[in-house]
């Protein structure tokens, strides 16, 4: 390798050396690569000198590693190392439970050693001395860095080629605290944090059966992320668990730090403005979608949990309809229908009629219209882009703003966009009100993601209707009933129950179906238990 | 990557192609202008055609809105739609045409011959059927149409919204629109009648009022209907109606009396007798029967109403007085019915829509009547019952007396 590599710097053929030195690195890499590979699959040997030298070569360069030797005996003849993370670990714990029974118990030891002669040591630890809940051996120096890097403590006793994790994660943490963009008046007010296993247990803690499965899966290469799949058995359909291990399964990607990574791996199709999946990070909300027969996809390290199969209508229905009574909860879940189409619509229907089809509003409004654009420059399309714009762009540098600045910003909002653009001729009055307008329908929209998606519709139905006026409308709405009736998320039909039409599951989408009436769940395929509610009340609770 | 940059040039192209077809017609705010009224008449052998914008006002800072301001232009020509066009030499923007509730027919157009903008009402696609249909009568329709009507900016939605508020009010005309009227204009069987408008001059003010009804006959007008004809016409129509109020006559002996018409068809009777009734519906049935060579008409009104107003402190809540004024109100709406058949035979027109009833139930007959209808029509015999029935008093049973 490395005379070719001489040859070539030497070589004729200076053009293509770029091209054949990133060959060649790549090839060296790949082979430094390899060597890596083969010393972290190696096995433990038996020589603790030998382990602890292939540990210090993995490990160079890892500052908050925490390698303690120690020996114990009676004359010291065993030598033992400890590893951690520092930070990661509960470091009490590790010295009141691992260290001193090792240093301190070992006389117990020595004597059982004398009556029961010659026996594993290592198994002698683990099942007498330490006082751990979380305990096992391991094999390989590859597990042994997988776990120092997950928070545990590895004990590896020399003259013995395993290794002994203690189960020692503790970290800072943030606690549960209400979910900041999903605030609720009604029902739990829990979000998840950024530690996997508190939101599992936020789960599990609502779940209560052995029903509720929570699957492991690790992937990233480098972040070797635990990421979990939650599912309700018997719920949910057993191939559509199968089809979301198997594409989890195929990722092989250096890291994941949020379902988000995820989300486009679970897609059926990725070339869509649309996305396939919803997010909440309100384990109620979970619940709620795993009793309907959805799956759960959660990264370590991430708030965010991931629902699919998601349908249209889905996004705008929010958790909190279920907990209020159903009529407010109905006429509310109509009015987001309604703030639904303004978010879409609203806009390129102003500019539309005021643009080709004046005689379809009254005559008196129009004139109220035509007063305010008197002396506006841009034509009614172009002030409505620009509008349209820079309402994005404030929500969009809303979003990021330092907390300080949020003020400032508001205050240019407000102020520049909303009165000094109106008091200068540039835009009409009546188009900051459309914009407002459809900014907060676009806002009632529950899921946000959701409501970003539409707001990028939004911009295609604006140009085709600054074009085409209503033709142009409608041409982008069949469009776009086309493209969302041609989608599906995970084998689901995207705009079920309404395309497929499916009377029985519209009427908890339309309508918030009171609870004693719901008695069986949204049907989904393969799903075992449909039943929702046992047995219809009788007449005796009125 | 050779794929991907089809795609992209595809779409730009796409995208390209939208902006390039597209905007057919758009038409600014900025660069129209909305028209509020049309009128068409003729003058010295050429179309004289008229339009009121309605003038956008920017509305000033913080102030309020100045006083809307209309315009009224006339052009002349030969035909409609040039002479119509004509109108871009001195207005710098599009109207527009379709937002234009009012349609005035100068009087002279519709005496000589209303079939000249006929085919520009049926053929011009910016003229909605639902056009409120008036005729000016003693000014021309651009006359008609620079008449300031307060509250009203526009004169032209204040002839509209007159129109349309009066049939509820008051009761008198129906509001005929451009669809309707055709619609008449095209059927043998019936005649259209339209609403007029008038200038009334008070010192310096002037102001609009509704007057009368035009009747047609073929191509032109042939005259015209007082209030209490068109009453009568209104309680004639096959639909059901609703709305306004008329005034029969009681004689302080209880009988019904003393109704007699002036020469405009207003009551003349002693105000202490005259007592106001609200009409709440009415529906006309015309039978016709034909005997030989004799046609009669069975015009049935059932009609139903309230008490509305008094001015004497009679008692009229007891059953018999009830009677009684429901008879006043049969031999009302009979007078007013009676007032109009007479002029529609005087005037030789069938707005009565006796030719579609005969049409209706004697197909047969119709076919060979309707070639000389108007020598049967004014022959035609009219035999008139009206059921009217009293069914509230509003708020007050018993009469307010002054002791």
């Amino acid at each position: 390798m490395k005379q070719q590599k001489i040859i070539l710097s030497n070589g004729i053929k200076s053009i293509f050396r770029v091209f054949f030195m990133r060959y060649l690195k790549k090839k060296k890499e790949n082979t430094g690569e390899n060597l890596q590979q083969g010393i972290r699959f190696a096995p433990l040997s038996a020589d603790l000198q030998d382990n602890t030298a292939k540990l210090r070569d993995l490990l160079t360069g890892c500052s908050d590693l925490v390698m303690r030797e120690f020996a114990f005996g009676r004359q010291q003849e065993t030598r033992c190392l400890l590893l951690y993370f520092d930070g990661l670990v509960d470091r009490p714990e590790i010295e009141e439970n691992l260290l001193r029974p090792l240093l301190l118990e070992l006389n117990m030891l020595e004597e059982d050693k004398k009556t029961e002669g010659q026996e594993d040591l290592v198994k002698q630890v683990q099942e007498r001395i330490l006082a751990m809940a979380e305990l096992k051996t391991i094999e390989t120096l590859e597990e042994v860095c997988h776990h120092i890097s997950s928070g545990d403590t590895v004990l590896l006793i020399d003259g013995h080629n395993r290794g002994l994790v203690a189960g020692t994660r503790f970290w800072q943490s943030r606690p549960i605290q209400l979910p900041e963009n999903e605030s609720v008046i009604q029902g739990p007010k829990e979000g998840f944090s950024e530690t996997l296993r508190f939101n599992t247990a936020l789960l599990r803690r609502r779940i209560k059966s052995t029903q509720f499965k929570i699957e492991t899966m690790v992937l990233g290469k480098m972040t070797k992320t635990d990421v979990v799949i939650c599912y309700i058995e018997d719920i949910a359909p057993p191939n559509l668990i199968e089809e979301i291990k198997r594409r989890l399964s195929k990722i092989e990607i250096d890291g994941v730090l949020d379902p988000g990574y995820l989300e486009e791996f679970l897609e059926d199709t990725k070339w869509t403005i649309f996305g396939q999946a919803e997010y909440t990070e309100k384990p109620d909300r979970v619940c709620g979608h795993l009793l309907e027969g959805r799956v759960c996809v959660m990264a370590d390290g991430s708030p965010m949990a991931l629902i699919v199969p998601v349908s249209f209508p889905q996004f705008l229905l929010a958790g909190e309809d279920y907990y209020q009574r159903y009529v407010p909860a109905t006429i509310y879940r109509i009015m987001r229908f309604c703030a639904f189409g303004v978010a879409l619509l609203l806009p390129s229907l102003y500019v539309a009629v005021i643009s080709y089809h004046q005689e379809m509003i009254p005559i008196a409004l129009y004139l109220t219209i035509a007063a305010s654009r008197e002396g506006v420059p841009f034509p009614a399309f172009v002030e409505a882009f620009i509008m349209e714009l820079t309402f994005e762009l404030l929500r969009e540098a809303g979003l990021r703003l330092p907390r300080s600045i949020g003020p400032a910003i508001s205050i240019v909002g407000a102020l520049v966009i909303g009165d000094a653009a109106v008091k200068a001729g540039l835009v009409s009055t009546p188009m900051v009100v459309i914009v407002a307008f459809t900014g907060i329908a676009s806002f009632a929209i529950p899921s946000y993601n959701a409501g970003t998606y539409f707001r990028i519709a939004r911009f295609g139905v604006l140009l085709a209707a600054s074009a085409l006026g209503f033709f142009g409308i409608i041409a982008a709405l069949l469009l776009l009933a086309v493209r969302l009736a041609s989608l599906t998320s995970l084998g689901q039909p995207y705009l079920s129950p309404l395309a497929p039409f499916n009377r029985a599951q519209l009427s908890d989408v339309l309508v918030r179906r009171p609870w004693p009436m719901s008695t069986k769940r949204p049907y989904k395929e393969g799903m075992k238990n449909q039943t929702r509610l046992e047995k219809a009340p009788g007449e005796n609770g009125g | 990557m050779r794929r991907t940059v089809v795609i992209i040039a595809a779409a730009l192209l796409l995208l390209n192609s939208f902006m390039l077809c597209g905007c057919y017609n758009r038409l600014e705010v900025n660069n129209s202008v909305v028209v509020t009224g049309y009128g068409a008449d003729i003058r010295e052998g050429k179309n004289v055609f008229t339009i009121q914008m309605a003038l956008p006002q920017a509305r000033p800072e913080g102030g309020t809105p100045q006083q809307p301001q209309s315009l009224v232009v006339s052009e002349t020509g030969y035909g409609w739609s040039r002479t119509a066009r004509k109108l871009f030499l001195s207005i710098p923007r599009t109207p527009l045409w379709a937002m234009a509730t009012v349609f005035i027919v100068g009087e002279d157009l519709a005496r000589e011959n209303i079939g000249l903008i006929t085919d520009f009402w049926t053929r011009n696609r910016f003229l909605r059927s639902n056009l409120i249909l008036l005729l000016a009568r003693g000014a021309s329709p651009e006359e008609v149409m620079q008449v300031d009507m307060p509250p009203e900016s526009y004169s032209a939605i204040a002839l509209e919204k007159m129109v349309r508020t009066q049939e509820a009010q008051i009761g008198i005309y129906t509001p005929v629109t451009l669809g309707d009227f055709l619609e008449k204009l095209a059927s043998p069987a019936i005649e259209p009648v339209i609403p007029q408008v008038v200038i009334k001059t008070e010192g310096k003010q002037k102001r609009l009022k509704l007057e009368g009804s035009a009747v047609f006959k073929g191509h032109k007008m042939v005259g015209s209907l007082n209030e209490q004809e068109t009453r009568g016409l209104r309680y004639m129509s096959p639909f059901m109606i609703s709305g306004g109020l008329f005034t029969v006559a009681i004689l302080p002996n209880g009988e019904p009396g003393g109704c007699c018409y002036n020469i405009s068809g207003e009551l003349q009777a002693e105000l202490e007798n005259a007592v106001t009734l609200e009409l709440v519906r009415s529906q006309a049935r015309i039978e016709p029967a034909i005997t030989g060579d004799k046609i009669k008409m069975k015009i049935k009104i059932e009609a139903e109403g309230n008490l509305y107003e008094q001015q004497s402190s009679r008692d009229f809540a007891s059953q018999e007085m009830i009677k009684k004024l429901e008879e006043a109100a049969n031999q009302a709406i009979k007078k007013d019915i009676q007032a109009c058949i007479g002029k529609a035979q005087l005037l030789n027109s069938d707005i009565l829509g006796y030719g579609s009833a005969v049409s209706h139930k004697f197909p047969r007959e119709w076919e060979r009547l309707k070639t000389n209808w108007y020598q049967s029509f004014s022959r035609v015999q009219s035999e008139i019952s009206v059921d009217f029935k009293i069914r509230r008093s509003y708020l007050v049973d018993k009469p307010f007396e002054i002791r």
